[in-house]
C-alpha cells in the first residue's frame, strides 16, 4: 500500500504566559492510500493543529513531515503552496466558498490555480458537481444555495485535483444534524467509489464511527482506539 | 501569457468587478480612478498648452529678431569693414544689414517713455524681421528719405499706447545717453504704422531709417550687423564657425541666446506645472493604497484559502498589483485618451476660443500642441506612481499565512 502521509516525531508547543503548552508531542502515524481516518479529541487538544499541519497550512516545532515520500518539513511556502495543490484537499467547518465565484467557478478553482484551461477545469467542474447531485447549482452563487449544498460544493472543490488525502475538520460542526448526516455519507460515497483517502477529525463519537480508523489526541498523544 | 498569469488575470478582474458590493471600497477606488483621470487629463492638457504658447512666443521672437547679431560698436572701422565683407562672403546668410540701437526718450505732449529705437535699412530689414503680419496699416518706413517730409518711425503698440498715439500722429525722439552742455539730440517723427507683436518686450520698441538715426546720433558708423540665414537648419553650425572666427572685440548671439533667459523661465515653469500637477495623481495614489488595503482587509481570508488550494504567496501579491493597475490604469488610459482627443481636435480643428480673444491677445484660439515625449513623460510618471501604490497592498497579500487569513472570516 503506497504511503501518503507519514510523521516522525511530530511536536508542536504554544507559550500561554509562563505556561508552555504541548499540544503533539512526538506523534508518529502513517496514512496509507485508501484509509478512512478519524481523529477524535476533547476541544483545545490540538486535532485541528495537527491536521493543519500534516495539510501543511502549519508547521511544527520538531519532527518530521513525509508526504507522498517527501519530506516536507523545511519547504518554503512556495513549495508547500505547490504540494498543498498536487497532494492535499481541505474540507473546514465554515464552507469558505469565495462569494464572488459561482459554484461553478468555486469548485473549478484549484485547477485554474495549477494552470488548467478554463474552459476544462469548468467542464471538469461540472462533471463533479453532477456526481455530486448540485449541477443545477452549478452557476449559482455561494449565498443562494443552502448549508448542505454549500458544504457539498466544498467538497467537490476539495476532491476536483484529485488529491492524495482530503484533510476535513469539523465538516458537519456548522450544519444541522440531518445535513451532517448527507455529509457523512457522500464521504463513505466518495471512499467507496474513489478509494479517496480521508482523514476526519471531530469531537463527535457518531461521525467517527464512519472511518474505519479510529485515533483518539490527548496531552499531545496519539492513542489508536 | 503563462498558464498561472491567466489564473491571476481571472482572480483580479472578478475583484475588480465585484468591489460595488463594499460601497466604501467602491467609493475610494472611483475617486481614485478620477483622480488619476484628471491628474492625467490635467498634466497633458497643462503641458500641451504650454507648448502652444510657447510656440507662438517662439514664432514671435523668430519672426521679431535677426538669426544672428554681430556686436560691432566698440571694434575698429577697418575690423568692421573687414566683417561685413567676409559676411556678404557667407551664402549661408540671406541678409547682412547694418543697424543702430539706441535708448532713448519719446516724448508727445505730456507723455514721455524710454524704449529701445532701432536705425534700420527699410529695404533690407524686410528680410530679417517679419513685421507685416503685425503692422496695422501694412506700411513700412520708406526705403528713400529723400521721399519723406518728416522722418518716419514705427512704433509698437504698448509704446503708441502709453503715449496716447497713433498712426499718422507726431513725436520727439531725444537721445539722452548723448546730451552733451550745448546740444541736446532729438528730431521729430510722424508715426508710420504701429505694430502689435503680442510679446511685451518687442511691442515697446520703434523703428527708424538707419540714417535718420545717424544723423540723430551724429554717427556715420552702424552698431550692429544683423543676419538672417537662408536655411534656420544652419544656425547651430554657422553660430558655430562665427564664434570661432570673430575678433575678440567683436561679440556675437543668435536669437536663441539673446532670449535665453526668457525661453529658460519657460522651460522650468513647464516643469514646475508637471511637478505640480503630478499631487493630483499622488494624492490618488494614496487613494489607490488605502482602497487596496481595505478590499485587502476584506479579501484576506480569501486569499487564506486560495492558499489553501495551492496559490502561492508570490500570486497574491500578483493579484493585488494587478488590481491596483486595474483601477489606477483605467484612470490613466482614459485621462490619456480623453485628453489626446480633446487636445488633437484643438490643435488641428480649433473650437476652444481664448478668453480675451482680439482684446489681449491676436489669436482667437487657446493653442495646442501636443507633443509625443510630453504624453510619454506624464504616462511614465503616472505609471510609476500607481507601481509604487499597488505594490504596498501587493506586498501586504505576500506575507499573508493562509491559516491565520482564514481565521479572520471566523
Amino acid at each position: 500500500m503506497k504511503t501518503i502521509i507519514e510523521t516522525k516525531d511530530l511536536s508542536k508547543s504554544y507559550v500561554s504566559g509562563a505556561q508552555t503548552l504541548n499540544v503533539l508531542d512526538g506523534i508518529n502515524i502513517k496514512i496509507e492510500q485508501g484509509d478512512f481516518i478519524s481523529l477524535m479529541g476533547p476541544s483545545g487538544c490540538g486535532k485541528s493543529t495537527f491536521l493543519n499541519i500534516i495539510g501543511t497550512m502549519d508547521s511544527a516545532d520538531s519532527g518530521e513531515l513525509w508526504i507522498a515520500g517527501q519530506n516536507v518539513s523545511r519547504l518554503p511556502e512556495n513549495q508547500l503552496a505547490k504540494f498543498r495543490q498536487r497532494h492535499i484537499g481541505f474540507v473546514f467547518q465554515f464552507h469558505y466558498l469565495l462569494p464572488e465565484f459561482s459554484i461553478l467557478e468555486n469548485v473549478a478553482m484549484p485547477l485554474m490555480i495549477k494552470g488548467d484551461k478554463k474552459s476544462l477545469a469548468l467542464s471538469k467542474a461540472n462533471e463533479l458537481l453532477d456526481y455530486l447531485g448540485l449541477v443545477d447549482r452549478g452557476h449559482h452563487y455561494p449565498a443562494e444555495i443552502s448549508g448542505g449544498e454549500k458544504q457539498r460544493a466544498v467538497i467537490g472543490r476539495a476532491l476536483i485535483n484529485e488529491p492524495d488525502i482530503l484533510l476535513a475538520d469539523e465538516p458537519t460542526g456548522n450544519l444541522d444534524r440531518e445535513t451532517g448526516e448527507k455529509v457523512l455519507e457522500l464521504f463513505q460515497k466518495i471512499q467507496k467509489d474513489l478509494n479517496q483517502t480521508f482523514f476526519l477529525v471531530t469531537h463527535d463519537e457518531d461521525i467517527a464511527k464512519i472511518a474505519v480508523i479510529n485515533y483518539y489526541l490527548d496531552k499531545g498523544k496519539l492513542f489508536k482506539r | 501569457m503563462s498558464k498561472n498569469t491567466k489564473f491571476i488575470n481571472f482572480i483580479a478582474r472578478r475583484y475588480f468587478s465585484s468591489r460595488k458590493k463594499v460601497k466604501m471600497i467602491s467609493t475610494t477606488s472611483m475617486i481614485t480612478i478620477i483622480g488619476t483621470f484628471l491628474g492625467t487629463f490635467a498634466i497633458i492638457a497643462s503641458l500641451s498648452v504650454m507648448n502652444g504658447f510657447r510656440d507662438m512666443i517662439f514664432t514671435r521672437t523668430q519672426d521679431m529678431s535677426p538669426d544672428m547679431t554681430f556686436y560691432v560698436k566698440n571694434s575698429a572701422v577697418e575690423d568692421r569693414n573687414e566683417l561685413i565683407k567676409d559676411l556678404n562672403k557667407d551664402l549661408r546668410f540671406k541678409t547682412v544689414t547694418p543697424s543702430i540701437e539706441r535708448k532713448m526718450l519719446l516724448s508727445s505732449g505730456n507723455y514721455q517713455q524710454l524704449a529701445f529705437v532701432k536705425g534700420i535699412q527699410p529695404d533690407e530689414y524686410q528680410d530679417i524681421v517679419k513685421l507685416s503680419p503685425y503692422l496695422q496699416e501694412d506700411e513700412f518706413l520708406t526705403d528713400d528719405i529723400g521721399q519723406t517730409g518728416f522722418p518716419e518711425i514705427i512704433l509698437g503698440i504698448s509704446l503708441a499706447h502709453k503715449l496716447g498715439l497713433e498712426t499718422g500722429d507726431t513725436l520727439d525722439l531725444i537721445s539722452m545717453l548723448d546730451i552733451d552742455s550745448y546740444n541736446v539730440p532729438s528730431m521729430k517723427c510722424i508715426i508710420k504704422d504701429v505694430f502689435n507683436a503680442t510679446v511685451f518686450d518687442f511691442d515697446y520698441r520703434a523703428y527708424i531709417h538707419i540714417l535718420d538715426m545717424k544723423y540723430l546720433l551724429d554717427e556715420p558708423n552702424a552698431h550692429l550687423f544683423e543676419a538672417e540665414l537662408h536655411s534656420p537648419k544652419d544656425l547651430s553650425e554657422v553660430n558655430k564657425y562665427w564664434k570661432a572666427n570673430l575678433p575678440d572685440d567683436i561679440r556675437m548671439a543668435t536669437w536663441w541666446e539673446e532670449h535665453l533667459d526668457l525661453f529658460s523661465a519657460m522651460q522650468i515653469e513647464k516643469l514646475a506645472t508637471f511637478l505640480v500637477l503630478s499631487l493630483i495623481v499622488i494624492i490618488a495614489g494614496f487613494n489607490l493604497i488605502s482602497s487596496m488595503i481595505m478590499l485587502l482587509l476584506e479579501k484576506k481570508w480569501e486569499i487564506g484559502i486560495l492558499q489553501s488550494m495551492g496559490c502561492a504567496p508570490g500570486d497574491a501579491h500578483r493579484i493585488y498589483f494587478r488590481l491596483g493597475w486595474y483601477t489606477g490604469g483605467i484612470g490613466m488610459l482614459s485621462g490619456t485618451i480623453f485628453s489626446l482627443l480633446i487636445l488633437l481636435i484643438q490643435q488641428y480643428f480649433p473650437f476652444i476660443v481664448m478668453p480675451g480673444a482680439n482684446e489681449v491677445y491676436i489669436f482667437k484660439y487657446v493653442p495646442v500642441i501636443v507633443t509625443f515625449w510630453d504624453v510619454l513623460a506624464t504616462v511614465a510618471m503616472v505609471s510609476i506612481l500607481i507601481t509604487f501604490s499597488s505594490l504596498i497592498p501587493a506586498r501586504r497579500a505576500n506575507k499573508i499565512k493562509p491559516l491565520e487569513a482564514i481565521k479572520t472570516k471566523n
